[in-house]
C-alpha cells in the first residue's frame, strides 16, 4: 500500500512534530487508545513499528472490536504473543459484547497469562454471554483473589463460584459487580472481606444459586460486627443478600429496593448521603415499608442529605401503616438533616405524612424539594401542594421547592 | 523599614517570587506558589536551594522554552488554587486545551521535563483523541511522520521477535516435518501439477519459519514414473520410519500435540501423519499434501483477514487462497507464513498456560 499523500513543497522543511517526544510519552498517548487502534499505529513509521508492544495497558472494547469470538480469541492471543513477555501489563479490559460461542475456558487462560506477567491494576472482565443454567458458562477461574497490585476490579456477568479458601486483595479500591453469582452468602461475606481497604462498591443484581434463606441474612450476633473501615461509597441496587452490616462505615448509600424485605440495617455513624430507592414491587405492598425507613433514619445520626425515590404502582397503598408519632426523633432529623429530596412523589396518605414527619422535625433543614410523580394529574398535584405548604416547619430556613 | 516606606510597598510586591531561566537564556520572575505546583521547581528550591535572585536563577529543562513556560504557568495558576471544583477543572482544561497540535506535542514535552503529572496526561489524552480513528496516512500527515517503512515492513508488522522457548520449540517441530515432507515431495509424480505449487508454497512456509528467505525451494523435477514407483517403494519404508521417529518426537511433546489436537479444531501435524501414514495407497502421499495446504491456507486466510482489520490494511484479495477447488497459489507474500506461525503459535499458548 503506498502512500498516496500529495507532497507538499516547502520552504522550510517540515518538522516531525511528535519525534521529539521519548517514547516513554509516546507509550502513554496510546494507552488512552483502544489496543485497536494502538496497533493500527505499527504501521506509521520505524519508530512506531513497536511502540504499541510497550503499552502497558490494554483495551478490548467489544462494541468497536468484534462480534465474532474467533477472531476475538485471536487477536487477544496474537497481542500476548507479540508482545515481550517480561513486560508487565498494568491494565486490561475486556468487553465482549454481542459474543457468541465465547468460551470461558479460553477467556480465563487469557487472563491468567495477563495476570502472570506481573503488575496488574486495574482489571475489567465484562462478559455479556448469555446467562444459562449450565454452571460452568461464564464461570470465573482466574488468580486475582489473592493479587498484592490489583487496585480497580470490574466484573459483569459472571460466576465467582470457585473463590479460594481464602481471599485477599491488600490494595483494591474499587470494585464494580454486576450480574455476579456466588456460591452462597458466606462467599459473598469472605469476598467483600478480603478486601480491607476498599473505598468504592457497587453492585448490580446479584444472585445466587437456590439455598440460603434471605431472612437469614441478617447482621451477626455477639462479639465485633467486622466491616469495611475504608468504605466511602456503596452502590447497591438489591436488597437481598446483601450484608450490610459491612457497609457501616460509609459515607455515601445507595440502596435500591428490589423487594418488600426488611432487611437489618447496621449503625451507619459516618453516613452523609442517603439515597433509597423503592423499586416497583409487582403488585406487593410493603406494610412496613415506612416502619423500616424511621429506622433507618434512626440510625444514621449524621445523615445531612436524603433522596428518596419511588416507584409504586398505583393502586398500591400502604394504608394499612399506622403512622406512630410517639417514636424518638431521629438524631439525623433533630441536628444534621440539610436537604430532602423526594422523586415521584404522590398524593397518598403515607407519603404525605412522611414528608411533613421530615419537615416538622428537622431543625436545620434548608430545602425540601419535592417532585410528584409524572403520572399524577394536575388536580392532584394541586391537592399535594396545598397540604404541604401549611405543614409547620421547624426550620426557619427551611425552604419547599415543589416540581410539578 | 520605616513605616512610611512599608505603605508605599505594593501589596502584591510582598508575595515571594522565584526567579526561573528558560532554554532561550531569558530570566523571569514568577510567583513562588504557582512555580512550586510544578515538582521539578520545587525540588530545585527544595535542595538546590536556587531561584531566590535572579544571579541563581533555576535553570529549566531545555524543552522548556518562555511560551511553553508561560502555558505550563497559566495551568498550575489555575489549578494550584484549592477551592475549585471537579467541574470547574474539567470545563478549564477542555478550553486551555485547545491549541494546533505542534504546540500540543511541545507542552507535553515541557509538561514531561517539569514532572508536572496531571498536565502530560491531560496533553495525552488530547493527542490519543487525535490520533484514534484516523487513516495512517492522516496521522502521518497532522504529525509530520516520515514514511519510512518498506512494503514488506508493512505487511508484516507483527513478526515476532522475541526469544521465546516455545517457539524454538516449534521451530525444531517444523524443521523436522519440512525434511519429512521434503523426502516425500522428492517421490511424487510430475502429473499433478497442482501439488507441484501446493509444495512449493508450504515449503516456503517452512524455509520463513526457519527464517530463510521466502525463496522457493527446487523444483520437484519430473522423473520416470517407474523410477518413482521404485524409489516409492523404497523410501515409502524410510519413510514411514522416519514418519515414526518424528511422531514421536512430537509424542515426546505428547503434552503439548496431545492437547493441541484437544482443545481446538485446528490441524495438527500430529493427526496428519498418524492418519495417513498407513494408508497403502499409492496416492498416500498425494494426498497429505493438498489435504494439508487446503487448511493451512484456509487459516491464513482468515488470520491475514485478521491482521489487516487489527492494522487497518485495506482487504487483500490476490494473497492466497488455494481453497478446495485448488485455486491461486501462494504469492510468497509475508503475511501469510507469519498469521500461520502465530496461528499455530497461539495454540502453544493454550496449553503452556495450562501448565503453568
Amino acid at each position: 500500500m503506498s502512500t498516496s499523500s500529495s507532497h507538499h513543497h516547502r520552504s522550510i522543511p517540515t518538522e516531525d512534530r511528535i519525534s521529539s517526544l521519548p517514547d516513554s510519552i509516546l507509550s502513554h498517548i496510546l494507552s488512552f487508545l483502544p489496543t485497536k487502534s494502538s496497533a493500527a499505529t505499527s504501521i506509521l513509521s520505524k519508530r512506531w513499528k513497536s511502540l504499541w508492544l510497550s503499552v502497558l495497558d490494554l483495551h478490548f472494547n467489544g462494541e468497536s472490536f468484534s462480534n465474532d469470538y474467533t477472531t476475538v480469541r485471536h487477536v487477544l492471543f496474537l497481542v500476548m504473543l507479540s508482545r515481550e513477555v517480561s513486560l508487565p501489563i498494568r491494565s486490561l479490559s475486556l468487553h465482549l459484547v454481542n459474543c457468541r460461542g465465547v468460551n470461558i475456558n479460553d477467556i480465563n487462560c487469557f487472563v491468567n497469562a495477563v495476570l502472570n506477567r506481573g503488575g496488574i491494576q486495574t482489571l475489567e472482565l465484562m462478559m455479556d454471554i448469555p446467562w444459562t443454567n449450565d454452571h460452568l458458562v461464564n464461570k470465573l477461574s482466574i488468580n486475582i483473589f489473592n493479587c498484592k497490585t490489583l487496585t480497580v476490579l470490574k466484573l459483569r456477568k459472571l460466576r465467582l463460584i470457585d473463590l479460594p479458601h481464602q481471599v485477599h486483595i491488600p490494595l483494591l479500591k474499587i470494585l464494580h459487580l454486576d450480574s455476579i453469582m456466588f456460591k452462597n452468602y458466606k462467599e459473598i461475606i469472605k469476598f467483600l472481606l478480603g478486601c480491607p481497604i476498599l473505598e468504592d462498591l457497587q453492585t448490580y443484581t446479584r444472585l445466587i444459586p437456590g439455598g440460603d434463606n434471605p431472612l437469614l441474612c441478617s447482621i451477626p450476633s455477639g462479639g465485633s460486627i467486622p466491616y469495611l473501615p475504608n468504605l466511602v461509597r456503596a452502590s447497591i441496587y438489591e436488597n437481598v443478600y446483601i450484608p450490610f452490616f459491612l457497609f457501616s462505615g460509609a459515607k455515601i448509600l445507595r440502596i435500591n429496593m428490589m423487594f418488600p424485605l426488611y432487611i437489618q440495617v447496621p449503625i451507619f455513624h459516618n453516613l452523609i448521603h442517603l439515597e433509597i430507592f423503592f423499586c416497583n414491587f409487582k403488585g406487593k405492598t410493603w406494610d412496613e415499608k415506612w416502619m423500616w425507613m424511621l429506622e433507618m433514619l434512626q440510625h444514621s445520626p449524621n445523615l445531612q442529605h436524603l433522596t428518596l425515590r419511588q416507584e409504586v404502582e398505583d393502586g398500591i397503598d400502604d394504608n394499612n401503616w399506622q403512622w406512630q408519632d410517639h417514636r424518638t426523633i431521629p438524631k439525623c432529623l433533630s441536628s444534621q438533616l440539610r436537604t430532602c429530596l423526594l422523586r415521584e412523589w404522590r398524593d397518598r396518605k403515607c407519603d404525605l405524612q412522611f414528608a411533613e414527619y421530615v419537615m416538622q422535625n428537622s431543625k436545620v433543614l434548608r430545602t425540601m424539594t419535592i417532585h410528584s410523580a409524572s403520572s399524577a394529574d394536575s388536580n392532584a398535584k394541586h391537592q399535594m401542594l396545598k397540604k404541604l405548604a401549611v405543614c409547620p416547619r421547624s426550620s426557619s430556613s427551611c425552604k419547599l421547592i415543589f416540581d410539578g | 523599614m520605616s513605616e512610611i516606606d512599608m505603605s508605599v510597598i505594593k501589596p502584591e510586591m510582598m508575595k515571594p517570587y522565584i526567579w526561573l531561566q528558560t532554554s532561550d537564556g531569558s530570566i523571569q520572575q514568577v510567583e513562588q506558589e504557582i512555580a512550586m505546583f510544578c515538582p521539578f521547581i520545587c525540588q530545585e528550591i527544595i535542595q538546590k536551594g536556587t531561584g531566590s535572585s535572579k544571579n541563581c536563577a533555576i535553570c529549566l529543562p531545555e524543552k522548556v522554552s518562555p511560551a511553553m513556560l508561560s502555558l505550563v504557568l497559566d495551568y498550575c495558576r489555575f489549578h494550584q488554587v484549592p477551592g475549585r471544583s471537579n467541574k470547574e477543572r474539567k470545563s478549564h482544561d477542555e478550553k486551555f486545551i485547545r491549541m494546533d497540535t505542534k504546540r500540543l506535542c511541545d507542552l507535553t514535552s515541557a509538561a514531561d521535563s517539569l514532572q508536572l503529572r496531571p498536565l502530560v496526561d491531560l496533553t495525552s489524552r488530547t493527542l490519543a483523541r487525535i490520533i484514534e480513528g484516523k487513516s495512517p496516512e492522516e496521522i502521518r500527515e497532522i504529525f509530520h511522520l516520515p514514511d519510512d517503512l518498506t512494503e514488506e515492513e508493512k505487511l508484516e508488522p507483527l513478526k515476532n521477535t522475541t526469544d521465546d522457548p516455545r517457539i524454538r520449540l516449534l521451530n525444531r517441530l517444523y524443521a523436522k516435518k519440512r525434511k519429512e515432507l521434503k523426502e516425500r515431495g522428492r517421490l511424487k509424480n510430475v502429473e499433478l501439477e497442482e501439488e507441484h505449487v501446493d509444495e512449493r508454497s508450504v515449503d516456503d512456509l517452512l524455509s520463513f519459519i526457519n527464517g530463510n528467505d521466502g525463496d522457493s525451494k527446487g523444483s520437484k523435477t519430473s522423473k520416470n514414473k517407474k523410477k518413482n514407483r521404485r524409489k516409492k517403494e523404497q523410501k515409502k519404508n524410510s519413510t514411514l520410519t522416519e514418519a515414526s521417529e518424528v511422531k514421536k518426537e512430537l509424542s515426546g511433546h505428547s503434552a503439548v500435540s496431545d492437547k493441541i489436537a484437544g482443545t481446538s479444531n485446528m490441524y495438527t501435524e500430529d493427526d496428519t501423519f498418524s492418519h495417513k501414514e498407513f494408508d497403502d495407497d499409492e496416492d498416500v502421499d498425494d494426498e497429505i499434501d493438498p489435504a494439508l495446504q487446503a487448511k493451512i491456507d484456509r487459516h491464513i486466510c482468515s488470520e491475514s483477514r485478521l491482521l489487516q482489520r487489527i492494522v487497518g490494511l485495506p482487504q487483500f484479495t490476490a494473497a492466497t487462497t488455494a481453497t478446495a477447488e485448488g485455486g491461486s497459489q501462494a504469492d510468497g507474500v509475508a503475511p501469510n507464513p507469519t498469521t500461520a506461525i502465530l496461528f499455530r503459535y497461539s495454540a502453544l499458548l493454550t496449553t503452556y498456560d495450562d501448565d503453568n
